[in-house]
């Protein structure tokens, strides 16, 4: 790697006869590249800057800077037990929500890799939650879990079990294993997809050689699948962490937070500081200790990725 | 058709050099093959002729017209390439008539063409398949066909055969040959298979290392190996190569191998000689003798029989070498040998440079 | 194991999860071909009393849920167009040339990638209206196109490194200049491999929900996700069979969609996650 960054210039040089040539050189890859960096940095680069001053300024109702204010904002922020509890809520909804992917994921990816009669129609029941907005997921299971007309109800009540008119989202703590619950039904055909491109890549040349070794299909497993899927197991980690730490829809639109904040995580504290109490400041400085945990966890994917590509070089 | 001249050229990626100062002339109409083990710059080269890399320093000319800025689709240059580079989603007729409709060619003159090349390579029946429905022998065939059909100035092959088997390209290295003979079409030709080198070129390029270390026909080439690496590329089996002492004296001179002989009388003596050499004989021109009174020998390792020569492995001294004979031999492993071979083919090479020592 | 009996085992196993997937289908599909009184009644049925779809025709003619499936079309096309339109330039430029600070590019795109928008909402908000885009589909459109383009170049790239660059080389020679070696050779190979990436751009614009929300503010201009969350938020009486009517109608034509590119998915992803 240090001995690119060493030669770059030079044949940056080189690379710039090529113009002449007929084969455009780095200019012309800029040129390419241009349209698509500038998009990106004018709608994210752009709004990442104006949170950030948003955070160190006091901002007024309607949205004007006013003097710049230091860390008053975050103060504010980290005082507010709302926010505390958000806070709270966040970790165990991402802790319980990636876990439980996984927990789900691999299994149901090494049976999609299996060979069984009507995979193909299986695959594709898994990855559909995928395909629907996670709004209209959300709301679909907020009637399905309806205390008086829910579907689920209904079905319960019909198998003769006591649920006739029990209301699921009325009790905070019912209410957030539910939306957990949906929030694991909605990562697992992201995550069953990076596993089953990893099983995929397992050649199975690997199995008869260790079938020939004599291993047990156990051990093939241990020794084999599980070293093997590993790195894909990260990813699919580090980047769930990332989505579900990110996942709005399935709580705003269940709870919206409620009952009395009970569900509230990060995002829809922001988001309720921001547009429904008006409360810009509060609500930058949110997004910024949201900022820098994403950053973190972006970093560690790099990280993660790049060590990868490096072993995959070998 | 054309002349291309290489003058001074140079590649380099940053302080990695890949083409170190080479300069070649090839006339036209000739059949120029670039040879030399992987790694050596030859693809580099040709690609550097062809416009697809730069230079990073000296000038290839066209006809006596500089090309270095001049883009690779006005060099007026055809190029197979190894993977043949066949356009997966035309028929062989588009592929061929490609260069031709980019040129603007009416679909008449198009056709004409096409079908005219198609003949000649015998891809009639094959003209409306697309690329994967076809064999490697008839894809290396569109490559050709491709290239021929707007009769360019230079043909280049970068590695064309590389991709067939034995027998086929043992096959197409006629056809190619013919071909040029009819077309008269200047050629440069890359490839690492020696033999390919050796039944098809005018005139033979060793490369390494970015450097040129021979350009000859290929008999001189063999004949007289400029240096040890030529020696040793060209041949087969490889040359029997051994560091040596060379003593002179009066007119007459030995040589000694390390790795353990007597005094070898050489016929005639070197004009300057150099105490330390390296000395080779190729496989072809030895001779398995019985071992009383010679002065070169060797223990037998192996013997291989391919039906019409005999090659015998022994160990000389910690050397192995390999003697290429067209009588059946009979030997035992483990068998003492001697070895003998005619003065005026041994190559001596200086120690030091690995230079030729000419006598 | 005969493969039937593993196919057994196999679906047997899988069974709970397909069942939770498929539950909340199968309550659209059965509340949306209900009548009102079905609904909000004390017997209820999976099975309709009979297949009413008034409910559809309701919501398209009386509730103007159409122009929302509109709005959503309008949005979900301009933005796939427009992030292509950037990242096929850029996909192509990352792959066949020497582009200065490219790692640095990569990572900021895969920066971008993991800020949610929400995070950056606020921001995002002030400067579309500073521009007086707020209300307007265009905000949407680029906002889409800003956040969905990372991920659309990346894939655009993974699918254009397979294309061997001999072919692009071979029309050169052939005398094809750069941009009809790109249009006539290198652009109908990876065709493929951009639909999927249109199809993949266009179902996450269709489904997009916080941004539409926020920088919508008009029920006129509301997307069918943002219309059906706002058709659940009536005080008085939810009116869940016309809202399970349009998540069907919003809903199933996509999940086809994205059921033909599935396997496309596998393995593109991981490798391109991995690498």
């Amino acid at each position: 790697m240090p001995g690119i960054e060493k030669t770059a210039p030079r044949r940056a040089l080189s690379a710039g006869r090529s113009s002449k040539m007929g084969l455009p050189g780095p200019a012309f890859a800029l040129i390419l590249i241009a349209p698509c960096l500038l998009l990106s940095v004018a709608v994210i680069g752009y709004p990442i800057f104006d949170v950030i001053r948003m955070s160190l300024f006091d901002v007024s109702r309607t949205g004007v800077v006013r003097e710049f204010s230091g860390l008053a904002n975050f103060a504010k922020a980290f005082a507010d037990p709302v926010f505390l509890q958000a806070a709270r809520q966040t970790v165990i909804w991402t802790v319980c929500v990636v876990a439980g992917t996984l927990l789900v994921s691999v299994p149901i990816a090494l049976i999609l890799n299996e060979d069984f009669y009507g995979r193909t129609i299986a695959r594709t029941i898994v990855l559909l939650p995928w395909a629907i907005s996670l709004a209209m997921t959300a709301v679909v299971w907020r009637y399905v879990v309806n205390g008086d007309f829910g579907t689920l109800n209904m079905t319960l009540a019909a198998l003769g079990l006591p649920f006739e008119n029990y209301p699921w989202l009325a009790d905070a703590r019912m209410a957030f294993l539910i939306e957990i619950l949906i929030g694991i039904l909605v990562s697992v055909p992201f995550t069953v997809t990076i596993l089953l491109g990893g099983l995929t890549s397992i050649p199975e040349s690997l199995y008869e050689a260790s079938a020939i070794d004599g291993a047990a299909s156990t051990r093939s497993f241990y020794y084999i699948t599980l070293p093997l899927l590993w790195p894909f197991m990260q990813i699919a980690l580090v980047l769930n962490v990332i989505y579900v730490f990110n996942s709005f829809p399935i709580i705003w639109i269940m709870t919206n937070g409620g009952p009395a904040n009970r569900t509230d995580i990060l995002i829809t504290y922001v988001y309720k500081q921001a547009f429904a109490f008006g409360k810009l400041g509060n609500a930058a400085a949110g997004s910024m200790v949201m900022f820098a945990i994403l950053l973190v966890f972006a970093i560690v994917y790099l990280f993660l990725t790049r060590a990868q590509g490096a072993k995959n070089d070998d | 058709m054309a002349s291309i001249n290489l003058t001074n050229i140079r590649k380099q990626y940053g302080a990695v050099t890949i083409i170190d100062d080479v300069s070649i002339a090839i006339e036209d109409r000739e059949f120029v093959v670039l040879v030399g083990p992987s790694g050596c710059g030859k693809s580099t080269l040709l690609r550097m002729i062809a416009g697809l890399e730069t230079i990073s320093a000296g000038t290839i000319a066209i006809d006596g017209e500089v090309v270095n800025d001049i883009g690779p689709q006005r060099r007026d240059l055809a190029m197979v390439f190894q993977t043949y580079a066949l356009y997966p989603h035309m028929t062989t007729a588009q592929n061929i008539g490609f260069p031709l409709k980019l040129r603007g060619a009416s679909q008449d003159e198009i056709g004409r063409s096409v079908a005219e090349v198609a003949n000649t390579l015998h891809l009639d029946a094959l003209l409306d398949r697309q690329p994967r429905a076809l064999s490697g022998g008839q894809r290396q065939r569109v490559a050709m066909g491709r290239a021929m059909v707007r009769e360019p100035r230079a043909f280049l092959f970068d590695e064309p055969l590389s991709n067939l088997d034995a027998k086929l390209r043992h096959h197409m290295r006629i056809e190619l040959r013919q071909l040029h003979k009819s077309l008269g079409a200047t050629s440069i030709y890359v490839t690492h298979d020696q033999i390919e080198a050796m039944t098809m070129a005018d005139r033979i390029v060793v490369m390494n290392r970015g450097k040129v270390e021979q350009v000859g026909t290929p008999l001189e080439l063999f004949d007289k190996p400029a240096n040890v690496f030529v020696a040793g590329f060209l041949g087969s089996p490889t040359i029997n190569l051994g560091n040596a002492t060379l003593a002179a004296q009066d007119g007459s001179a030995t040589l000694e191998f390390h790795a353990g002989s007597g005094p070898i009388d050489l016929a005639n003596v070197p004009p300057s000689p150099h105490k330390e050499v390296v000395a080779g004989v190729r496989p072809q021109h030895l001779e398995v003798v019985s071992p009383e009174g010679v002065k070169l020998t060797g223990t037998v390792d192996l013997v291989e029989h391919t039906g019409c020569e005999t090659n015998v492995i022994l160990s000389v001294g910690s050397e192995k070498w390999t003697v290429q004979s067209r009588t059946r031999q009979h030997l035992t492993q483990g068998e003492n040998v001697g070895l003998v071979f005619d003065p005026t083919n041994l190559h001596l090479f200086a120690a030091d440079t690995k230079e030729r020592i000419r006598w | 194991m005969t493969k039937a009996k593993k196919s057994l085992v196999c679906w047997a196993l899988l069974s709970p999860f397909l069942l939770v997937v498929l539950f909340p289908y199968a309550t659209m599909l059965s509340t949306s071909l209900k009548q009102k009184d079905e609904i909000f009644t004390f017997h209820r049925t999976w099975l309709p009393r009979e297949l009413y779809l008034g409910n559809f025709a309701e919501l398209i003619f009386e509730k103007g849920f159409g122009r929302a499936l509109a709005n959503s079309l309008a949005i979900s096309v301009g933005a796939t167009v427009l992030s292509l339109a950037v990242a096929i330039p850029a996909a192509y430029a990352l792959t066949r040339m020497r582009v200065p600070g490219k790692g640095a590019l990569t990572n900021y795109l895969l920066i971008t990638q993991m800020i949610s928008p929400i995070v950056l909402i606020v921001g995002l908000f002030r400067m579309f209206a500073y521009f007086g885009l707020v209300n307007s589909l265009l905000s949407v459109i680029i906002a889409h196109s800003a956040f969905f383009m990372a991920f659309a170049v990346w894939m655009l790239q993974s699918y254009f490194a397979t294309i061997p660059k001999d072919l692009e080389e071979a029309a050169w020679i052939d005398g094809a200049g750069r941009f009809s070696a790109f249009i006539r050779v290198f652009l109908p190979l990876c065709l493929p491999g951009i639909v999927v990436t249109a199809i993949f751009t266009f179902v996450n614009s269709w489904n997009e929900y916080a941004m539409s929300l926020t920088l919508l503010r008009q029920v006129t201009q509301q997307t069918a996700p943002v219309q059906i969350a706002f058709l659940t938020g009536t005080l008085y009486q939810i009116e869940w069979h016309l809202i399970m009517a349009a998540t069907l109608l919003a809903s199933v034509p996509v999940a086809i969609v994205f059921a033909s590119i599935q396997r496309y998915l596998i393995g593109g992803m991981a490798l391109g996650g991995v690498k």
